[in-house]
């Protein structure tokens, strides 16, 4: 029955989550390459990319910045850490939604990032992490005498 | 006593939009931790990404009603490589009971992205302690 229940409940998850969005993204690369996250994964994250950096912001609210771990290996990013939330004393609970516990987040970004050229910075609840393209690899302007 | 926890558990019951709302812009609906103690009724949003500018909580008799953008800095030129997040605006509303809560007297607080709301219960509706006399 506590099986059942929880079933429902990740269901209901699911469609609250849903968005159109998705299927209009589902061919592309990043979602069904083999470090693809399944849907719902903790924290959601999304990657952008400029000519000078590579951009992954994790929408982590409530975090304790010192309980985060970030490696950068090569171009594989792993974000971890663990959210503890409290649970109110006395209090009757209706709604259990938020995160809590330890969480894990692996990336593979564009191979010509820079491993030495990295930061991050926490604010309003989301984790940005930036890092830089290795000069190298960045396109130059041909000039044509 | 079960009775009584039912019925105030009524009092907060997450009212989704109308088809016409959500098919406007998709929005995201916030995570929340929602819990009942002795003086009132207490929300935790998660909503990484809002600052307390763009943060807006309207509350009424029958409503609360939260609201936010996302703003994040992004270098010029930035393309989409990939988005669990794809919308910058979240929204819930709730449906109150203005009869046991005293909706005047909502407070919030933003810090690190989580919005907490807390609505006191009306004095009336606060338990009170009962002496016993002896004699």
């Amino acid at each position: 029955m506590v099986g059942n229940r929880s079933q429902l409940d990740t269901l209901m998850n699911e469609l609250w989550r849903w968005d159109p969005w998705d299927d209009l993204f589902a061919g592309s690369p990043w979602v069904t390459g083999i470090r693809a996250a399944q849907q719902g994964a903790y924290p959601p994250l999304n990657v952008g990319s400029s000519p000078d950096s590579v951009d992954v912001y994790l929408f982590a609210a409530g975090l304790d910045p010192e309980s985060l771990n970030l490696s950068l290996q090569q171009n594989l990013l792993t974000v971890s850490g663990e959210r503890k939330v409290e649970p109110q004393q006395d209090a009757t609970y209706y709604r259990r939604e938020r995160f809590n516990g330890s969480f894990q987040r692996v990336l593979t970004l564009p191979e010509d990032v820079d491993p030495d050229n990295v930061d991050a910075r926490y604010r309003d609840g989301v984790l940005h992490v930036r890092v830089g393209r290795r000069e190298e690899v960045k396109p130059r302007k041909i000039p044509v005498h | 006593m079960s009775d009584v926890t039912e019925r105030q558990g009524g009092d907060l019951q997450p009212r989704e939009g109308t088809a016409a709302e959500r098919s406007a812009q998709t929005v995201l609906r916030p995570a929340g931790d929602i819990f009942e103690h002795e003086n009132g009724i207490t929300l935790l949003l998660d909503m990484p990404g809002v600052s307390k500018e763009r943060l807006d909580i309207q509350s009424d008799r029958n409503s609360l009603v939260v609201e936010g953008e996302v703003q994040i800095d992004m270098p010029q030129e930035t393309e989409s490589l990939y988005a669990d997040v794809r919308s910058t605006c979240y929204r819930r509303s709730f449906s109150l009971s203005g009869e046991q809560l005293d909706t005047n007297a909502v407070e919030a607080s933003l810090k690190d992205g989580v919005l907490r709301i807390d609505i006191p219960k009306r004095a009336e509706m606060r338990p009170r302690k009962i002496e016993v006399k002896t004699g």
